[in-house]
């Protein structure tokens, strides 16, 4: 059992290993277009009532939606949108969309939906005077948000961000259906290949649970030194 | 948010366009002998030295992509790919929404179980009365689901998404039975050793149970006639000289050749 999972030529572990490296980088990508556009939305939330509208909008879209569906949508839905797109721009070459640019695509656009929830979440928590007492001080609006709001805000919305990582982490492998090979399908094709489904299916989880859990001693050490517990 | 979007889109485009006689194919490489891939990471089996002949008769480059087997069938209507080679059987039901080459390998199936307690199995009556009573695993989004419903409505048909599910589900004694290709069960038979798997009753064909489909073929888009033409005369020169059988030989023991 120990062979197959060796590196080289012999073994199934630099596959499951190059798997790794690409849920990572998805997770990656997904994880901080995420949060930055997150921001955004939230910020935008603020600017009068139909940016309110459509920002409760997409973030009862996208987090009332499977991800699964969302995924499905992004990979068989835009191939046909973009080449019409293209047709009726004069272009009719044939345009190939990578699996990888979209679901790293999709995936962004979930988190992005959760992250300006944990941001509006924890922008309701800063008290207004300071704000205004800022305002008070001749502070421009960017920086009352850049100087004031955003280190008080992050720090709040830390746990909800590490919640939202290990949420993406493993959301990677709904992107195993199309043709990305990350970790989760490398899995599945080991499985089928060598006829020994539960060996790679356990090192996959074992893979998965490893990142999980170094992740959240990041994630307790990042929380120790900025989140609340430094103010309690 | 929208330079979110933009940017997406951006990557998303970079992968340029491609000339046109590159073709693309994709097959889904967890299903040996058809298709799978080795500890080096190379794809390898029966559908792949096929295809990559096809492509070299009709001079095109071919360009092969891995994905999962329920992607397939989506990925190529939306265009994503020219060429779907994964063992796919020709059905009326899948005709609705691509095209198909002519036939390139006939697949016969049987239903299987672990030990011999349906040894005495003979015949397509005996087999009628044995699976009308049984709990029999079949793998999703494939062919099998509706031979059951239409010959084995007695039964309870369990559907799987993948075949070594089934296995481990007649190991767990969930299932009294599983239904899958010949090639399969040998396949399962030889890397399950410490298991006693044995083939029962007649093989499943065509002539009889028509929604096996009427062989196995190349999934195309559909309106690709100039491509399906090529791919035709492709097909039927190597049944013509042999090529397919010696390839047949090689991977599964056998002549598959409709």
């Amino acid at each position: 059992m120990l062979d197959m999972l060796s590196f080289g030529a012999g073994g199934w572990g630099d596959e499951l290993l190059s798997g790794l490296a690409v849920t990572l980088l998805l997770a990656l990508i997904a994880f901080s277009a995420g949060t930055v556009a997150g921001l955004m939305l939230m910020l935008a939330r603020r600017r009068g009532r139909p940016a309110r509208y459509f920002v409760s909008g997409y973030v009862t879209v996208f987090r009332g939606v499977p991800e699964l569906l969302i995924l499905y949508l992004f990979f068989f839905g835009t191939g046909a949108v973009v080449q019409n797109v293209a047709a009726s721009l004069g272009y009719t070459e044939r345009i190939n969309l990578s699996g990888f640019a979209l679901g790293a695509f999709a995936l962004s656009v979930i988190v992005t939906a959760y992250a300006t929830e944990a941001f509006r979440g924890a922008a309701n928590s800063i008290p207004k005077g300071q704000l205004e007492a800022a305002e008070a001080f001749g502070f421009s609006a960017p920086r009352r948000f850049l100087f004031i709001e955003l280190p008080q805000l992050l720090r709040v919305a830390l746990p909800s961000l590490g919640n939202i990582w290990l949420i993406v982490l493993k959301d990677t492998a709904l992107v195993s259906l199309t043709a990305v090979a990350e970790l989760m399908r490398q899995a599945t094709v080991a499985a089928g290949s060598t006829h020994r489904p539960f060996t790679f299916y356990a090192v996959a989880a074992l893979i998965y649970l490893t990142v999980s859990f170094f992740s959240e001693r990041v994630i307790g050490r990042v929380e120790k030194r900025f989140g609340l517990k430094e103010a309690n | 948010m929208k330079l979110l979007f933009s940017a997406g889109l951006l990557v998303a485009l970079a992968a340029a366009p491609v000339s046109a006689e590159t073709l693309r194919i994709a097959t889904s490489a967890d299903f040996p002998p058809w298709e799978s891939v080795d500890s080096d990471g190379n794809m390898i089996g029966f559908d792949v030295d096929f295809g990559n002949e096809v492509c070299a008769r009709i001079e095109a480059e071919c360009e092969w992509t891995n994905q999962a087997y329920d992607g397939l069938l989506p990925a190529l209507i939306a265009g994503q790919y020219d060429m779907i080679v994964a063992a796919i059987s020709i059905t009326d039901e899948r005709r609705q929404s691509i095209a198909f080459s002519t036939a390139y390998a006939q697949a016969p199936a049987a239903f299987a179980t672990i030990g011999d307690k349906y040894a005495e199995v003979g015949d397509a009556a005996a087999l009628d009365e044995t699976i009308n009573a049984a709990t029999v695993g079949v793998q999703g989004a494939s062919t099998f689901e509706g031979l059951m419903a239409a010959h084995f409505d007695g039964a309870d048909a369990r559907v799987y998404q993948r075949a070594d599910e089934i296995i481990a589900d007649l190991r767990t004694g969930r299932l009294d039975a599983g239904l899958m290709e010949v090639s399969a069960w040998e396949e399962f038979a030889e890397a399950n050793t410490d298991i006693e798997l044995n083939m029962f009753g007649p093989v499943l064909t065509y002539d009889v149970y028509p929604e096996l489909g009427e062989g196995i073929g190349i999934g195309l888009q559909q309106g690709a006639d100039d491509l399906k033409g090529r791919i035709d005369a492709a097909i039927t020169s190597m049944l013509e000289d042999g090529t397919i059988a010696t390839m047949s030989q090689q991977w599964f023991g056998y002549d598959v050749s409709p």
